[in-house]
């Protein structure tokens, strides 16, 4: 038999089909020793899911269990990587219509766990803030995430209450996934940023009076949020 | 590698503690998979930690047994992490993980043959060319063999460790599972190995079943792991130590209590 052959062989037995005695030893006790396999797989990609989605799981309770067990079966991982497993579950528990709490959470928890890869680049100080030129390219550091929030999400994170927007900062500089809910001010002026060219197209499409884009850049610098694209 | 060194294997759950006093350990042994492609603030936290203690990286998905073509760009990323955390080692199992494009996230047991012990040592000096360091190899626990096994595990493990002068990260633990769950001597194995091929010692936890030990990594360390630990050590004395838990993780005090456990054990 062929080394791929054997591959295979291992491979077959531990989706389901019957032991082959007389190619695998021992024998006496082979199926309970294979079930120590199967069972592994189960186990692992279980506990993969919720060290990324702890809150998704509070919320579900029970159907964790059940939801989540599902999902690992259901996949026919390509990914070697165990930590990446867990991308298509935001999709997943909408197509079983879990509760909308949950696939926020969810998405919130992915994305949180993407933010942990990001890049980390040099923020924008007050002193090179006050020497770009309106032609500048400015983007949200790529391990913050402007994202949208309501009520039960910041409860269930938690995170402290909304304020006038339905927006929220997530980050995980602090090594913790944190959301801090944005100001109608701050919203606006990281929603331009997506879009806008340049510092000249923010400050026109902010729709900010001075004193507003003076206070929310402040704040941006503080934050330490701001970087050159 | 001259002094041995005693640490654990890092886990989420300690971190934070122990970048607060990161003097408890010498070494700190990281899972590659982890950390290899993040780039904020959890990597700044290991590279703040890799400046105050030893690293050595410790892989799972690497398939180094395997037939699927190995991750060039996973390669690429294990060297640059390496060097930057300037890794006492970088390893992983000898076991394969995938199958076509299907992964397992099982250490699964590659057959003992001359076939699978050229393919692997052509894949291991692959491997070490890419990394540009020898690659560190834990022997892994089984539950069974294949009927068409032509080696030892001793004799494969030997064999492979000569030809391509890759190191062993001997888990003591796997090893004690082994010998009971096939039968054979574990003392025996150990002085089979190569002569200073041991590059660290994994010591861990299993729990014992009717017919055969299943490796749990979660539980204390038994005496009788303990004492092929010592037998070890008097062997590869100059090999480093790492206390390794998987699931149902203790509070650091217990992975510590084991630490201070084994610096007393390889002294015996």
């Amino acid at each position: 038999m062929s080394l791929p052959e054997h591959e295979a062989l291992l491979a077959w037995i531990l989706e389901g089909r019957p032991p082959a005695e007389q190619l695998l030893t021992p024998v006496d006790d082979l199926a309970e020793r294979l079930e120590t396999y199967r069972g592994g797989f189960s186990v692992r990609t279980f506990s993969a899911l919720g060290s990324v989605f702890p809150r998704t799981a509070r919320v579900l309770g029970e159907d964790w269990q059940l939801l989540g067990r599902r999902f690992a079966f259901s996949l026919a991982p390509a990914e070697p990587n165990l930590n990446l497993i867990g991308r298509a579950l935001p999709a997943f528990l909408r197509d079983q219509g879990a509760p909308s709490l949950a696939r926020a959470l969810a998405a919130l928890e992915w994305t949180a766990f993407e933010l942990v890869h990001a890049e980390r680049t040099s923020a924008l100080d007050a002193a090179a803030l006050a020497t770009l030129d309106e032609g500048t390219r400015l983007a949200l550091a790529p391990d913050q995430r402007r994202v949208s929030i309501d009520d039960a999400v910041l409860a269930a994170w938690p995170a402290p209450p909304r304020e006038d927007s339905t927006q929220a900062l997530l980050s995980t500089r602090s090594g913790e996934a944190t959301l801090t809910p944005l100001s109608s001010v701050q919203a606006r002026f990281l929603a331009v940023l997506d879009d806008a060219a340049n510092v000249g197209g923010v400050i026109e499409s902010a729709g900010l009076d001075a004193a507003q884009l003076g206070g929310v850049l402040a704040w941006a610098v503080d934050a330490a949020i701001l970087v050159r694209r | 590698m001259s002094r041995p060194l005693f640490g654990v294997g890092l886990r989420e759950v300690h971190l934070s503690e122990l970048c607060a006093r990161p003097e408890v350990c010498e070494l700190y042994e990281i899972i590659t998979e982890n950390v290899c492609f993040a780039r904020g603030a959890k990597r700044e936290r290991l590279r703040w930690l890799a400046e105050r203690a030893n690293m050595g990286l410790h892989g799972l998905s690497l398939n180094v047994c395997g037939h699927a073509e190995l991750d060039e760009g996973f390669l690429r990323e294990l060297r640059a992490l390496a060097d930057e955390l300037g890794a006492l080692y970088v390893s992983d199992h000898l076991s394969w993980t995938r199958h076509g494009a299907r992964s397992t996230y099982d250490l699964l047991p590659t057959p003992f043959t001359e076939a699978a012990l050229d393919h692997t040592a052509a894949r291991v000096q692959h491997v070490q060319e890419r990394l540009g360091r020898p690659l560190v190899l834990e022997n892994v626990s089984t539950y069974v063999r294949f009927a068409s096994d032509e080696l030892s595990e001793a004799q494969f493990t030997r064999a492979l460790l000569e030809r391509t002068g890759a190191r062993l990260l001997l888990d003591v633990n796997n090893l004690y599972v082994n010998a009971t769950n096939h039968g054979f001597d574990a003392a025996e194995f150990l002085r089979q190995l190569p002569d200073e091929s041991v590059a660290a010692v994994h010591v861990a936890g299993h729990e014992r079943r009717a017919t055969f030990c299943f490796d749990t990594h979660d539980r204390p360390v038994s005496e009788e792991v303990w004492a092929l630990y010592r037998a070890a050590m008097r062997r590869f004395s100059a090999a480093s130590t790492v206390v390794e838990w998987d699931s149902a993780i203790p509070p650091l005090s217990t992975l510590l209590a084991e630490v201070a456990r084994a610096r007393v054990e390889a002294q015996q």
